[in-house]
């Protein structure tokens, strides 16, 4: 084997998942999982010379009950197949229905915000089991995919957000709802951030139940957006009371969105990383120009911190922020690499300083080390170690890329 | 009859005592065999001592003490448990947390409160109810549960169907590790695993959860709730998957069968329509808008699945009044039996009907009277195995017809518990429900948090004895 050329495993069942993590595991050859090789994620530069592990064969429906809204699936099944099943139950799963070339194992293990989490919760929150392989090459099985289950230690829901250095998902069992009867959105333009931050705010404190709400930004253009799902009386009320709490503010006219345009706002809004990526893709040496980050801090501390933050900032931003999810996604682009490499330290610093920020993409030294890309580690970090003691000993998985190297 | 305290408890309790003061630290006899039970009185066992501490320090000081001195602990609320979890069958020392019961830190515009786990399940919304807020999960004994035997058992209650259980609404906790650090264990917000889900449902065997951070939910602006009869509990549970499947997300859809609407004509005069089999009780909440139209689509399909009668509350004393059915239920069953057991298994909502021919089946065969009363939207029943004497033979039917029950739950694809726990009591079954190498990797797990194996021992993981073996030990059950 060429050690500059690290292989790539393709299992095409959970038993040959097992067998690769058990030859990896025998020869000490650390392993990097790509689901479908759509969203590389942050991380930082991988140690020895890891192998990848694409799981797009393992795709495929174990069991879907459209009675009893529940299904199980291998885990390198395509969101977009999911999706296509599921709408012909007239069913769905809200956490991931705008995204489309992703795995659903990718998509819990990056515990990817999707566009209607204000609304319908993490994928986290309708995930019912999982079989995984850890880091022995084993497949660990559960049974009973109901909706309420305190049996056991939740180890489907344990390696949410873990990024693959826990182990692999090999099946997930998933609770789904029925599509909802209507979808609809509003855009308004507002005059800055400092304003849409306060509007957002406003609209939280009332009655109204968005699925979204997100503050858009990008030079000379603030937006604020946010869309109702539901029974056609319920989404019509509700974009009638949303409008007079909108008018004072509001720069030009508040335009509704419906069928395809709001379809299409929803799937820019469900992957951050992509759209933000996008709107630098025609500038030149991407790589070295541009940056993505994202933010999680309470939405006070988000209104308090960004408006000054950007505007400090003298190189163009584009921003998706989801005050009431305490999120935010940073895009920045640089004309050439060395502004980004000069600006972006003192950015990071600075929001470091009250959020957690993790570079999702940076010029290659802004995010190499863990520290860079994750941050400090965080105050429960020997409790996350002890946790990859247990179901990683030898360390398999990821080869140190995640927070804190694990 | 008592033991006789070790060396190795006289010398933990001594520091303890000289640690947390003398107050905190019990061990005669009548101060302790308050705590040889949960809500259920299958599990007894006496703890050899029992202790109050009022911090996270605390805590830690308890816990480092146990492992110096190898004496085994095990953390307790408000005793409310159904499984055993927070009995001391190993013997050992068990940390009352029930009285560090304060409010630590409440954000009405982050929707957050930060509380101690001592505090009691309905003090959280009482607390925020001034605000417009309010906490979820709701289990039947939220008037004296707390919040940290919440997070031990990922409680739920018939308001979840909508908004989810414990580990839903978890935003952070503090615990104290089986090491004796406390740690602030942070929610998705830090880069890193999903501690929180590991935490909630883990039953204290990974550690003492000294602070919980809650998510709360804003109360919604209308609510509907409507009681509906329906001839059988197999019409009203076809109501429930329509209702489901129609789109319609009610926040609770809770059921009650023939033996169930009998009791509570006759404990309390309750009246329902003549030939009423089941009773359904509905609420769904949301903003006023649409709400109108929801609250018919919901009788509409109630009618169109055979009801009986369709009540829908006019006001908040009629919300109330239909309410009492429910609530009232168990209380209703006191009258009718000295004793009952309450079952705690899940099944896929379509299998609800065939389930409970199984439950009527297996009861009459263990000569047992069944009642249910139980969360239809989610699958999850409670069958509760009704009896009038506690000799040992009828405990050892009683046990055995709900280890039936929960096997055949399992057959049709369910789960062991939805929200009462494993604790003592489903132990052995572990194994059913997860293969060998799942097993492994708690075990793993388990040994990773708590090496020396003193943070409630003997609790959710299988020992290879025999479930009636464990249960039969039990004096007697619930009344």
């Amino acid at each position: 084997m060429n050690a500059h050329t690290p292989p790539t495993w393709r299992p095409e069942s959970v038993d040959e998942l097992a067998a690769c993590v058990r030859d990896a595991a025998a020869n000490a050859q650390p392993v990097v999982i790509a689901g479908r090789g759509t969203r590389p994620g942050p991380a930082a530069l991988a140690q020895g010379n890891p192998a990848r592990l694409a799981l797009d064969g393992l795709d495929g429906v174990l069991r879907h009950s459209p009675g009893d809204l529940s299904l199980r699936v291998f885990a390198g099944l395509r969101l977009a197949d999911l999706d296509a099943l599921l709408a012909e139950h007239d069913q769905w799963f809200p956490s991931a229905a705008y995204r489309g070339a992703g795995s659903l194992g990718g998509l819990l293990a990056s515990n990817a915000e999707g566009a209607l989490q204000l609304g319908y919760g993490r994928a986290r929150e309708h995930l019912l089991g999982a079989s995984c392989v850890h880091g022995s090459g084993e497949v660990a099985r559960s049974r009973g995919d109901v909706v309420k289950n305190v049996a056991g230690y939740d180890v489907a829901r344990l390696l949410v957000g873990s990024h693959g250095t826990l182990g692999a998902y090999a099946e997930v069992a998933l609770r789904v709802f029925p599509r909802p009867q209507r979808s609809a959105s509003l855009r308004v333009e507002l005059a800055d951030l400092a304003t849409a931050f306060t509007v957002a705010r406003h609209l939280r404190a009332t009655q109204l139940e968005p699925v979204f709400l997100n503050v858009l930004a990008e030079p000379d253009l603030v937006e604020l957006v946010l869309g109702f799902d539901g029974l056609k009386a319920r989404v019509k009320g509700q974009l009638k009371a949303a409008r007079p709490l909108l008018v004072p503010h509001a720069t030009g006219s508040i335009e509704v969105l419906e069928d395809t345009s709001d379809h299409s706002l929803r799937a820019t809004l469900d992957d951050p990383v992509g759209t933000l990526g996008r709107a630098h893709a025609a500038a030149p040496r991407a790589a070295e120009s541009h940056a993505l980050l994202h933010l999680r801090a309470p939405a006070a501390v988000l209104a308090d911190l960004l408006p000054p933050a950007l505007r400090a900032l003298p190189l163009p931003v584009h921003l998706d922020a989801r005050p009431a999810l305490g999120s935010a996604w940073l895009g920045i682009h640089a004309d050439n690499s060395l502004s980004l490499r000069d600006e972006l330290p003192a950015l990071l610093t600075a929001l470091r300083r009250r959020a957690h920020v993790t570079v999702h993409n940076a010029p290659l030294a802004l995010r190499a080390t863990p520290e860079q890309v994750w941050g400090a580690p965080p105050a429960d970090f020997a409790l996350l170690q002890t946790v990859k003691q247990a179901l990683d000993p030898s360390g398999v998985f990821a080869a140190g890329r995640f927070v804190g190297g694990l | 009859m008592p033991r006789a305290p070790s060396p190795a408890l006289t010398a933990c309790l001594d520091a303890l005592r000289t640690q947390l003061g003398a107050a905190a630290v019990h061990d005669d006899a009548d101060s302790i065999l308050v705590y040889e039970s949960d809500g259920s009185r299958l599990h007894d066992a006496v703890p050899e001592a029992v202790v109050f501490p009022r911090s996270a320090a605390q805590v830690a000081q308890v816990v480092r003490a146990c492992v110096r001195h190898g004496v085994p602990y095990v953390g307790r609320g408000a005793g409310t448990g159904l499984s055993g979890g927070a009995m001391a069958h190993d013997g050992g020392v068990v940390v009352a947390l029930n009285r560090m019961n304060k409010v630590l830190r409440f954000d009405a515009a982050e929707r957050r409160i930060r509380v101690e786990p001592g505090v009691r399940n309905l003090d959280v919304t009482r607390h925020v109810a001034p605000h417009g807020l309010y906490y979820a999960p709701d289990p039947s004994s939220q008037a004296a549960c707390t919040i940290g035997g919440n997070v031990a058992h990922n409680s739920g209650g018939p308001h979840t169907l909508k908004d989810g259980v414990t580990v839903n609404h978890l935003l952070g906790v503090q615990v104290v590790t089986p090491q004796g650090e406390i740690v602030e264990v942070g929610g998705d917000e830090r880069p890193g695993y999903d501690l929180l889900a590991l935490l909630a449902g883990s039953e204290g065997t990974l550690g003492l959860v000294t602070a919980a951070e809650l998510k709360l939910l804003r109360t919604r602006e209308s609510v509907r709730t409507l009681l509906v009869a329906y001839p059988s509990v197999e019409h009203a549970c076809e109501a429930v998957s329509a209702i489901i499947g129609s789109g319609l997300l009610p926040c609770a859809l809770e059921l009650l069968d023939v033996e169930v609407v009998d009791a509570l004509t006759a404990a309390f005069g309750l009246e329902f329509p003549d030939g009423a089999g089941a009773l359904l009780l509905i609420e769904t909440d949301g903003p006023l808008a649409g709400m109108k139209t929801e609250a018919k689509r919901i009788e509409a399909v109630c009618k169109e699945h055979g009801a009986l009668s369709v009540r829908l509350a006019a006001d908040d004393a009629e919300r109330a009044q239909l309410w009492k059915a429910r609530k009232q239920a168990f209380g209703a069953l006191g009258r009718i039996a000295r004793h009952y057991s309450t079952q705690d298994g899940v099944i896929p909502r379509t299998r609800l009907p065939e389930m409970l021919r199984h439950v009527r089946e297996i009861a009459a065969r263990h000569e047992l009277r069944v009642a249910n009363v139980f969360h239809a939207g989610d699958g999850n029943l409670h069958p509760c195995l009704l009896y009038d004497d506690e000799s040992a033979d009828t405990t050892a039917r009683v046990v055995a017809a709900g280890q039936e029950i929960l096997a055949r739950c399992l057959e049709l694809g369910g789960t062991l518990s939805g929200e009462h726990g494993v604790g003592i009591e489903k132990r052995e079954a572990m194994a059913q429900l997860f293969d060998a190498t799942a097993l492994e990797v708690f075990t793993n797990l388990r040994a990773a948090f708590d090496p020396t194996g003193l943070c409630n021992p003997g609790k959710v993981l299988p020992l290879g004895r025999g479930c009636g073996e464990v249960l039969a030990a039990g004096k007697q059950v619930s009344s």
